[in-house]
């Protein structure tokens, strides 16, 4: 478990990256962190790596400071939003050097992924391209077995194909191993199919960090027509009504409450049409952070 | 999709090491690897051979020195004075330490090396150690190379084994030195070019002072003296203490190597050798500190500590702006405008460029460094000019000095022979020697002299300035003499170790009373002549063959006699030094003529390898010396004697540049005139400087055919006068 309490981190100039940031990160979860450019994204991350060291506060892994600390960041592994490899390097010289670094490094698995993934070994790395580069990191993660895998904007910009890829690869290793996986996005989309617990980032401190299948289960978005559009005043008064949007008779609902209770409100009112919609994280955000106050469509990108 | 075969195959190929292990990293350093491998093989054994090839090729054009010692030689210049070899070290240095932490200078890499499960004190020392070995291993394997090699080639000489041991530990203390000082460079910087930048700035740090210092002296103090800095120990400056024993020897091709030689160079060589080590240990210490303090977050900023950076922009623009002032001095004749301007806008470049390095949107502008270095240089300038500081007429009380030193510096100073590292002896222009003997007692009359001295120091040099500025404009309305005094320097020997040195001129009609005090004291007369160290011993004794002393007056010649008298002669020469020499006698009476020791050409032992011309003059009342002179026969009385004379043609240039030319040929005449005739021919202690008066040329005609001696036979000799109002009128009366 990573537990981030009061944590601070400033740079020349009297810039804020972090600012009094608490946080804490259950194990064997997906868990996607959230923010605009500037939000403390990459900086949390390089924190949590062990790469910078906070002004104030602290940051625990497992109950050990990652700071200094060889023993914890073996249990790390980092792939930052511009991963590096050695200059003239190919996949196996990279591979040879986290397998010095990680001791379970999984070289089969790694050879045998990078075959999967289409990434040719052989070829220097200069010439992959950017997502190329992106997967390879990914796999250089995942096997490097460590209990802990930070991905800044990682997934940002991989094809919807390789996303779907990498998520089962993420899911299969959380159902094998002890695993927690930490992803940034400054784009809500590429997060949604991956994330099972999401950190809303905004100026160096945390707006809001829930699990996903509770805010869901919070939240609905149901699509109506009213057989008598008169009486819609009165039923409106038994609904939470996040978000209403109205296109000619059709009228489209994201409520607070759960499923039955919201479905039982509509069942006892005569409707032309109703339909259950799934809720976007972008929608989820919406609704979460404008109770407490924020513009959130201002804050992250959809 | 690959097979299980193939799968099994690539498992087998993994390299499992560590990331930190050396061989990791020469793997990602294999560029600054193999650049010094090449470096070191080629500056070293490849070298060498072509060295040795060379010199073998070479011998059949000078059979002089057997072609054994020359290989030997060329052996000991490739491995021990290889100032490429030295260069090559310090660049080397340089690259190695930017290189091994240049990934602190890019976040991409800070945050690739700094995730990784190391500490910064294990990341530090793996890359240190690395840093060090990366130029360890080729220099040694290249120094081993050498050996065989060499032994080959019959280059080989038993100490050249230690020999090579003590240069390649030498050189190996010059590059940690080097090398943790720019890592110290490294770590302050957040890019390459202001890590290039500190470099510079901390190797040369030391150096560039002492050139601020000496110059701002010698610019604008004419009491200054240069030579109080020969043996300034540098603290901090790695390639000055190693350049301090290692600089290639001129004479070194001739000389052969020998245990002495090397035992010679380690004794010399220890103590900066010691200082090497110290700046090494000190600084890695440092580098070591600054790396755990430094912000990983400064990757790419041009400096990691602000204040740093201000210091470097703040000391840069004081030294860039002090150096242009004094090239402005000097070009413009002191103009203060142009000065001033120019010390200003040099300041200011300097400080933008700086700050244009800083990158940092952090790092204030700060426009008041501009001015803080501007205006210090400006003090300066201005306390210098006008000697603010009382430097031109300071001298210590009277109670608080020791003793005092006086060395004659009329051109390049005091002569003297040290001996080298390979036993030969190498004449020296420097003061050290008169410095480290003279101990005058009588401080009062010394001071008195450099009140006087340093007086007309100033304002001869005034009168330089002066005419300087205006030798385009009225040259010829210019009546400025500069022959109206002997340079010399006065040391003031403090009772608390410290030493001051002025330069001083001494006024050719400074009171002769105060003179003779100061100059007929044991302690002047005792230290003027170099008579009884080691070298004048050596000379003594192993004066050989190869050695002859001869009599010469200007005009006449004598025999050459055995140079194994050198040590009867010294004996004789110190006895008059000791008891006659004083100022006046040196100022109001002529030599007689002087003794030179030479040495002959066919050389071949190798003790003095170089051709010695040791001239002492010889006054009318040296009686020893003139007895040894006469009990050998070398000794003449006269110029020319009279009886030689055939004739004397006298040329006088009248003010108006007009010659009158007027023949003397009478006995009587040439009887009269001849006691009023000198030679220019020689040089002592407080000789006149216009002492002849060259407008009154006297040219004097031998006889032919009388004499059987070869230097009279009908040869003319230039004579002169003595000038008008000399002191040495006297001699007339």
């Amino acid at each position: 478990m990573i537990e981030i309490k009061g944590l601070n981190k400033s740079f020349e100039g009297g810039i804020k990256a972090v600012n009094e940031l608490n946080l804490t990160i259950a194990d064997n979860q997906v868990f996607g962190l959230i923010g605009t450019n500037g939000a403390g994204k990459s900086t949390l991350m390089r924190m949590m790596s062990g790469v910078l060291k906070a002004d104030s506060g602290e940051i625990k892994i497992d109950s050990e400071y990652v700071y200094e600390n060889p023993m914890v960041k073996k249990q790390i592994f980092f792939i930052p939003d511009e991963a590096y490899f050695f200059q003239w390097a190919d996949a196996n010289a990279m591979r040879d050097y986290y397998a010095g670094i990680y001791t379970d490094f999984d070289s089969e698995r790694f050879d045998k992924l990078t075959s999967e993934f289409g990434l040719k070994k052989e070829n220097k790395i200069i010439t992959y391209s950017k997502g190329m580069k992106k997967q390879l990191s990914l796999i250089m993660g995942l096997c490097a077995k460590t209990k802990y895998l930070y991905c800044d904007e990682t997934f940002d910009g991989l094809d919807p194909v390789m996303r779907q890829a990498a998520k089962s690869l993420l899911a299969k290793e959380i159902d094998e191993r002890d695993f927690t996986p930490v992803i940034t996005s400054h784009n809500l989309r590429e997060l949604e199919d991956i994330c099972e617990h999401v950190g809303l980032l905004h100026q160096g401190g945390v707006l809001l960090s829930k699990d996903l299948d509770d805010m869901k289960l919070n939240l609905q978005k149901v699509q109506c027509v009213f057989a008598d559009e008169s009486r819609r005043g009165d039923f409106e008064k038994n609904l939470d009504i996040l978000i209403h949007e109205e296109r000619g008779r059709l009228h489209t609902y994201t409520l607070r409450g759960e499923r039955p209770q919201i479905e039982s409100i509509f069942a006892n009112e005569e409707m032309v049409f109703f339909e259950n919609l799934s809720l976007t994280l972008e929608e989820i955000f919406i609704c979460e952070t404008e109770v407490a106050g924020y513009d959130v469509r201002k804050l992250i990108a959809g | 999709m690959m097979s299980e075969n193939s799968l099994q195959a690539e498992k087998k190929n993994v390299k499992k090491y560590d990331s930190m292990s050396q061989r990791a990293l020469f793997m990602r350093r294999k560029w600054v690897v193999l650049i010094t491998i090449v470096s070191c093989l080629l500056i070293y054994p490849v070298s060498l051979v072509i060295g040795l090839i060379s010199t073998i090729n070479l011998n059949m054009f000078d059979a002089g020195v057997p072609v054994g010692i020359k290989l030997v030689n060329t052996f000991n210049l490739m491995l021990g004075n290889n100032i490429v070899g030295f260069m090559a070290t310090a660049v080397l240095a340089v690259l190695s330490a930017t290189q091994g932490f240049s990934y602190l200078f890019n976040r991409v890499t800070a945050d690739f090396y700094e995730s990784s499960p190391h500490t910064k004190k294990q990341r530090f020392r793996a890359l240190f150690v690395n840093g060090l070995l990366i130029y360890y291993i080729p220099i040694i394997i290249s120094f081993v190379l050498c050996f065989p090699a060499a032994a080959l080639m019959g280059a080989m000489h038993p100490a050249m084994i230690l020999q090579g041991i003590i240069q390649l530990l030498e050189l190996m203390l010059l590059y940690s030195a080097v090398y943790s000082i720019c890592i110290v460079g490294a770590m302050l910087s957040g890019n390459i070019l202001t890590a290039m930048l500190f470099d510079l700035f901390l190797l040369l740090i030391e150096d560039v002072t002492f050139m601020a210092i000496d110059a701002c002296g010698s610019n604008y103090f004419a009491t200054w003296y240069n030579g109080s800095t020969a043996d300034r120990t540098h603290f901090f400056s790695p390639l000055a203490n190693y350049l301090k024993t290692h600089m290639p020897d001129p004479y070194f091709g001739s000389r052969p190597f020998t245990s002495q030689v090397m035992m010679a160079h380690i004794m010399k060589s220890w103590p900066d050798d010691l200082r090497l080590l110290v700046i090494f240990g000190i600084f890695a210490a440092l580098g070591l500190l600054l790396y755990k303090k430094r912000p990983i977050e400064c990757a790419g900023r041009g400096f990691v500590f602000i204040v740093t950076g201000y210091i470097l922009k703040v000391i840069g623009a004081f030294y860039i702006s002090l150096f242009t002032a004094i090239m402005l001095e000097n070009i413009t004749g002191g103009d203060v405008f142009v000065v001033f301007a120019g010390v200003l806008i040099s300041s200011a470049i300097v400080c933008i460029m700086v700050q244009v390095l800083m990158i940092d949107g952090s790092a204030k502008k700060k426009l008041y460094h501009v001015a803080i270095s501007a205006l210090a240089v400006i003090a300066i300038v201005i306390v210098c000019r006008f000697d603010l500081i009382g430097f031109e007429n300071y001298i210590p009380s009277e109670n608080s000095i020791d003793s005092c030193a006086l060395m004659n510096f009329n051109d390049s100073g005091f002569s003297y022979f040290e001996k080298d590292d390979y036993g030969a002896y190498e004449e020296q222009y420097d003061g050290r020697y008169i410095f480290n003997r003279m101990k005058l007692k009588n401080v009062a009359d010394v001071i008195e002299l450099a009140r006087e001295g340093q007086r007309l120091k100033c304002e001869n040099e005034r009168m330089y300035k002066g005419f300087s500025r205006s030798y385009y404009d009225d040259y010829e309305e210019m009546d400025v003499s500069f022959s109206n005094s002997w340079n010399y320097v006065v040391l003031f020997n403090l009772k608390n170790g410290k030493k001051v040195y002025r330069m001083i001129s001494i006024p050719v009609d400074v009171d002769a009373t105060l003179m003779d005090r100061i100059t007929s004291s044991d302690e002047f007369r005792s230290a003027i002549l170099q008579c009884e160290d080691d070298f004048v011993n050596e000379l003594k004794n192993s004066a050989g063959k190869n050695h002859t002393l001869m009599f010469y007056n200007g005009c006449r010649e004598s025999k050459r006699i055995d140079g194994t008298l050198i040590g009867e002669f010294l004996d004789a020469y110190e006895k008059d030094i000791k008891t006659k020499y004083s100022y006046s006698d040196s100022r109001f009476n002529m030599p007689k003529g002087s003794v030179q020791f030479n040495e002959k050409d066919d050389n071949t032992d190798y003790i003095f390898d170089q051709s010695y011309f040791l001239n002492y003059p010889v006054f009318e009342d040296y009686d020893n010396t003139i007895a040894f002179l006469k009990q050998h026969d070398i000794y003449f009385d006269e110029l020319i004697p009279l009886e030689m004379v055939d004739s004397i043609r006298v040329t006088e240039t009248g003010d108006d540049g007009e010659e009158k030319e007027t023949e003397y040929t009478s006995e009587t005449e040439i009887s009269e005139l001849m006691p009023k005739l000198y030679s220019d021919y020689g040089t002592w202690d407080w000789q006149d400087p216009g002492y002849v008066d060259y407008e009154r040329q006297a040219d004097v005609t031998t006889k032919r055919d009388i004499y059987e001696d070869e230097y009279f036979k009908g040869e003319t000799y230039t004579l002169y006068f003595l000038s008008e109002g000399s002191l040495k009128k006297s001699i007339d009366r």
